[in-house]
């Protein structure tokens, strides 16, 4: 589901940005466990896109520190990371299994978490649990699978959701109150950022946003060859 | 004409099939370059795939960075390494090892085209020129496993290259930039300064976009030389020069066609030989046969020819002089025969089969005679005497043979002449006459002389007669004398002696016979009538005092 989008010329870009602009306040029926925030994240061709991530940071009130000690699972099989994306909150805990046949050898040299877990087997006794402790996206790669790739991105709020392969997700749990909603794509052009949404929740009524991300190409390695030998990275 | 024609042909086949086989050698020469740049850009991804080498990168410590760089330049054996931020900016290079303040700042103009391709096509390759040198450059976008910089290889293009290119291209290789603004145009040659600067020169005056194949003269010697492109960039091409030499490739021609000129000198020179041996041996002997022919066609049959040969013209030659030898002995015996009779009768003789017999004819016969010989020899030594003599016969001889006459035969000091036998005259008598009168006058002359040597003058009588005689042959087979038997000759002997008549006072005396049938009118004497010895009848005769 990673397109591939070239460059787009300015005036493209002013048109979306418009268009993104029509997004809805909704109040409506109370709910003890707060707002359900739906979202649709489609690209410039209104394709939907799967592994956006919508989050809602509150300005109204501050977040208060999960005392949960969250594990999140990042797993590994058939020399792939399963998922893809992972959205997580500051302070949650990372375990990397390994599901596969295979070894692997898990590195970031991202600032938000620098990392390595050396060569391991696979096996469940080896749970190698990261902490990641700062906001920010951490890619994490195999240094003896060039192709395997997938992205954490650890975010101060906890009202977050990631996007399925109908470009939908929801952000369950809204407390009433006033939220900078933004998206965010692995493969987002950094020249064109999403925009940031102010939402305001009611009553815990349920709201809809919509997001249109402009993708660009992100090279990375092949996984397979490639007939004839030409061409390295994908 | 052949050879000129086989040249023009040689040397317009040699430049195709030279401009051939450059348009081959661009074609491997590109593709070298692009294995080259394929095979360091796959090592270039190779390194870039080092995790420790990735690791020291995220370090962010410079002067660990440029060690690493150093050492993956050591480990592809490059010329350059460079590390660029995805913004473009130079975050390390070994370049400037020595200047760490030259980093940071933003990449060559050249380089950020290749930047930019790279951004679109993962990798790329390119011929850049920087400092001074110019690379064949790689980028790779370095994976963490997101791209978080560029790697940037890159492998000087220069005369070394070229050169170890050229043992497998067989061909001069120039690269040359054709941008106006470039100081130093020639990247890198396998030719000298002079004939690289020579190249520029020849390909600034024409569209390189257009012209592919040109010739370019160094020094005398032809190089075909084809143009392909190596690397399109913005505003200016990157283009290959392959060269030979016309000469080269001709030598062998040039060996053969100097072969060629010698065996036509050759050829020349035995064809000459040739022709001066048949001039020797052919030409000159026909030509000196002609001219002995000639020779004998003159008359002179002493003339030989002197060739020595074995062949046809030898025998020919030998024939020839046989033949003049015959002829000479011939001419011999005919002078020899007109010496001992008279050249008219040696002629009919030699003309027509000597037979004996002869024919009647009308004859006029003179005689003449010395008075009183006898007497004036008896006063003479006998040498004397035929000295004497022999002027008078040769004196006299000379006037008969003049007016035609033949003469028969010497009787001492008398002579006797035919006129009208063998060949007759319709002006016989006069012709006899007229000799008469000019032996008279032509002795008075010849007086002086005898009187001058001291001799007694002589004094001459002369009998003309004309009759039918029979001429011809007379005696055996084996010896015979041409002569005139008859009356006549008698009757004209009886003329002469009548002379001796002191009555006469006649010096020549002519019967009626000889006046009648002359043309001429002569101052003549009737001396009345005779008889003569033998005969019955009388004749009429005159004395010849003159002409009139």
């Amino acid at each position: 589901m990673r397109n591939c989008i070239k460059k787009n010329n300015y005036f493209m870009i002013f048109t979306e940005i418009t268009i993104s602009f029509f997004f809805f306040i909704v109040v409506l029926v109370s709910n003890c466990y707060g707002a359900n925030l739906k979202a649709l994240v489609t690209d410039t061709e209104g394709k939907p896109v799967e592994f956006a991530v919508v989050t809602a940071t509150p300005t109204s009130f501050t977040v208060k520190e999960s005392k949960h000690q969250v594990t999140v699972i990042i797993d590994q099989v058939d020399k792939e990371f399963i998922d893809y994306v992972t959205p997580i909150q500051v302070g949650t805990t990372v375990s990397f299994p390994n599901n596969d046949k295979i070894r692997h050898h898990i590195y970031s040299f991202s600032p938000a978490k620098t990392f390595e877990i050396p060569l391991y087997p696979p096996g469940v006794k080896a749970e190698n649990k990261v902490l990641f402790d700062k906001p920010g996206v951490v890619v994490i790669g195999c240094n003896i699978h060039d192709w395997m790739k997938a992205y954490i991105y650890v975010l101060e709020t906890p009202y977050f959701a990631r996007s399925d392969s109908q470009g939908k997700m929801t952000i369950n749990n809204l407390p009433d109150g006033q939220y900078d909603v933004a998206i965010w794509h692995p493969n987002q052009d950094p020249k064109s950022p999403g925009q940031t949404m102010k939402v305001s929740v009611v009553n815990n009524k349920d709201g809809d946003v919509k997001f249109t991300v402009h993708l660009t190409h992100q090279w990375s390695s092949r996984r397979a060859p490639v007939l004839g030998g030409v061409g390295l990275y994908h | 004409m052949t050879i000129v024609f086989i040249d023009t042909v040689t040397i317009d086949n040699a430049k195709t099939q030279i401009y051939e086989n450059l348009s081959i050698g661009g074609r491997v020469f590109i593709e070298l370059m692009l294995r080259r740049a394929r095979q360091l850009g796959q090592m270039t991804h190779l390194l870039s795939m080092d995790f420790a080498f990735k690791n020291a990168i995220t370090t962010s410590d410079h002067e660990t960075i440029l060690s690493v760089l150093e050492n993956l330049k050591i480990r592809i054996n490059s010329h350059l390494v460079m590390l660029i931020s995805l913004e473009h900016t130079v975050l390390a290079s070994t370049m400037h090892l020595n200047n760490v303040n030259d980093t940071m700042q933003q990449v060559p103009e050249a380089l950020s085209e290749a930047l930019t391709e790279a951004e679109n096509h993962g990798e790329a390759s390119a011929i850049v020129t920087m400092d001074g040198k110019t690379y064949q450059i790689i980028i790779v976008p370095l994976l963490a496993p997101d791209p978080i910089d560029w790697l940037c290889t890159g492998f000087v293009i220069d005369d070394a290259l070229l050169s170890e290119l050229k043992n497998f291209i067989l061909a001069d290789i120039s690269i040359i930039n054709t941008s106006r603004k470039e100081s130093q145009p020639v990247i890198a040659s396998t030719l000298t300064k002079q004939d690289s600067q020579t190249l520029l020169q020849t390909i600034s005056k024409v569209d390189i976009k257009k012209v592919k194949t040109l010739e370019v003269n160094y020094g005398g010697d032809k190089y075909v030389t084809a143009i392909t492109t190596l690397h399109n960039a913005n505003g200016y091409s990157i283009i290959t020069a392959l060269q030979r030499s016309l000469n080269d490739v001709l030598k062998p021609f040039y060996r053969l066609r100097r072969a060629l000129y010698v065996f036509f000198a050759l050829t020349l020179l035995l064809s000459i030989l040739a022709s001066l041996r048949i001039a020797r041996t052919v030409t000159k002997p026909v030509s000196t046969l002609v001219e002995g022919v000639r020779e004998i066609a003159k008359g002179i049959y002493t003339h030989r020819v002197e060739i020595r040969h074995r062949d046809e013209i030898g025998e020919l030659a030998e024939a020839f002089n046989s033949m003049s030898i015959g002829l000479e002995e011939k001419e011999l015996v005919a002078d020899l025969l007109g010496k001992v009779v008279s050249a008219p009768i040696a002629h009919e003789l030699l003309k027509k089969q000597v037979e004996l017999g002869g024919e009647e004819r009308e004859v006029t016969i003179l005689f003449s005679d010395i008075r009183n010989f006898t007497t004036i020899s008896e006063n003479l030594t006998p040498k004397e005497t035929l000295r004497l003599l022999n002027m008078y016969i040769t004196e006299m001889s000379a006037i008969i043979e003049k007016y035609g006459g033949v003469i028969d035969k010497y009787i001492g000091d008398a002579i006797m002449a035919l006129y009208g036998a063998p060949i007759g005259n319709p002006d016989d008598t006069d012709r006899a006459l007229n000799s008469a009168l000019d032996m008279v006058e032509a002795l008075s002359s010849l007086n002086k002389e005898i009187e001058q040597m001291g001799f007694l003058p002589l004094d001459i009588g002369i009998g003309i007669n004309t009759d039918i005689v029979l001429a011809g042959n007379m005696g055996s087979k084996s010896r015979l004398n041409y002569t005139v038997i008859g009356d006549g000759v008698n009757v004209a002997s009886r003329l002469e002696t009548l002379t001796k008549n002191e009555e006469f006072k006649a010096k020549i005396i002519v019967s009626s016979a000889t006046l009648i049938k002359s043309i001429a009118d002569y101052l003549i004497r009737p001396l009345g009538s005779v008889v003569v010895k033998g005969k019955t009848e009388k004749i009429t005769i005159y004395a010849l005092d003159g002409r009139k």
